[in-house]
């Protein structure tokens, strides 16, 4: 029998189970990813709490693959909306998605509260979403060197072009032409030093992440994208 | 598979009841109350064989057109947004409304696979063009995934309906203060109305 107190939680996704009670898909910073169910949850103060990119510590106990929830306690919830609620829908997908359960991934659950926090504080989701794709690879184990030329070893360049294939890392390109798929070394060294600062920055890390992630991923597309507002949705280079 | 055993069966599939509840039941309409569990059979399969969406509110309907759509006592200029027939249902009981409704059946759910697409949010759009409300009420839950979907809603046909609104939440009627969750006093506050 498992018993877990006051657990720092972030609640992935709910969903109706049984006459009145939430079956709940939760992140946690010690226990990794936990199914769990809170029964007499719907319509009550208890079940109100348990709104995804909530924020909480959980109690639980159990066996077996789904835990029973208890308490809940310091709540702090996070009512997002338009680009900011697709931007934390985003994240929660990639974490169901490859992130295993009951394997302990803390720094993916402090960078997701983070991330989850400053999209409910206004900040932009182009800065908030590359920092946590940088560290979900990472910690999944798809890590990418963003200072170091993966064939020949030697240091990126700022004034260098580099080609990206993502079960190898970055090549030297030397090639001429249209660099569609090349980029500046320049971008990639402030990748590796987190500075974002620059919208260039942050669409090149864009594409690189999106095509990092894209093998994990699988061909199944991802919803997150289609909660992007209709109107803020076209043309726009930041998407999640 | 026995008659009995598979009607014990087939009632588990109603929410709240398991293998004794489905026992009690089989046994209630067998031994003691066989006409009703006729009418029960006949009343069953008259609906699955008959019932289906309104065409212009994707309310549950045996009609190509509901009941209330049909209406034209209703008022026009009211159009309310709702996530399951129930609340419709939640709301003519409760009086005080006389517009007309659409039902999403569901709410945007990325994790569930639920995005505009299954919400048929492209009929929406059309009964929004047809109507033409003077106002459209988001009556969606209010949950994180309600409020996404209000929000999302509300962008998309916000160009062609002059008032845009959503259900206010809050104190609930005869509630204190005192023994409300921060989530909804939070709420209460930025729903704040003027008074003078």
């Amino acid at each position: 029998m498992t018993r877990v107190t006051d657990e720092p939680t972030l609640v992935l996704h709910t969903r109706p189970y049984e006459d009145n009670a939430l079956m709940v898909d939760m992140l946690t910073l010690n226990e990794g990813r936990i199914s769990a169910v809170r029964k007499d949850a719907r319509g009550s103060k208890q079940g109100n709490n348990l709104q995804v990119f909530s924020l909480l510590k959980a109690s639980w106990f159990g066996r077996g693959e789904v835990m029973t929830l208890t308490r809940l306690n310091d709540v702090r919830a996070h009512w997002l909306n338009g680009e900011a609620a697709a931007a934390a829908y985003y994240i929660v997908e990639l974490v169901v998605r490859l992130v295993r359960e009951r394997e302990p991934v803390p720094l993916i659950f402090a960078s997701a509260c983070e991330s989850i926090a400053l999209l409910g504080d206004g900040q932009p989701t182009s800065s908030v979403l590359r920092p946590f794709e940088h560290t979900l690879l990472t910690e999944l184990g798809f890590g990418i060197d963003f200072s170091q030329d993966a064939v020949s070893g030697a240091r990126i360049q700022k004034d260098q072009w580099y080609g990206f294939e993502p079960s190898i890392g970055f090549e030297l390109s030397l090639e001429e032409g249209a660099p569609l798929e090349r980029y500046a070394g320049a971008h990639l060294l402030a990748i590796a030093n987190a500075d974002y600062g620059s919208g260039r920055t942050r669409a090149v890390a864009q594409r690189i992440f999106q095509r990092a992630l894209e093998p994990h991923l699988g061909y199944a597309p991802l919803r997150s994208r289609e909660l992007l507002p209709p109107r803020a949705s076209q043309g726009k280079e930041m998407q999640p | 598979m026995n008659p009995i055993a598979q009607l014990i069966t087939a009632l588990q599939i109603l929410p709240g009841v398991g293998a004794k509840g489905a026992q009690r039941m089989t046994l209630q309409l067998l031994q003691r109350n066989r006409d009703g569990a006729r009418r029960l059979a006949l009343a069953l399969s008259e609906a699955v064989d008959n019932i289906g969406e309104c065409a212009f509110c994707r309310t549950l309907t045996d009609q190509a057109e509901c009941e209330l759509c049909l209406d034209d006592r209703r008022d026009p200029n009211l159009l309310c947004i709702v996530e399951s027939p129930a609340d419709i249902w939640a709301i003519e009981q409760a009086g005080g409304y006389r517009g007309y409704y659409f039902v999403l059946h569901g709410h945007l759910s990325p994790i569930d696979g639920v995005g505009p697409e299954q919400l048929k949010l492209d009929l929406l759009q059309q009964r929004v063009a047809v109507l033409q409300p003077q106002e459209v009420i988001l009556a969606t839950n209010a949950t994180v995934e309600g409020e996404t979907t209000a929000h999302y809603i509300g962008n998309l046909i916000g160009d062609r309906v002059t008032n845009v609104t959503r259900i206010a939440h809050g104190v609930p009627l005869g509630g204190e203060l005192e023994f409300i969750d921060g989530g909804t006093i939070v709420h209460a506050l930025q729903g704040r109305r003027n008074l003078n």
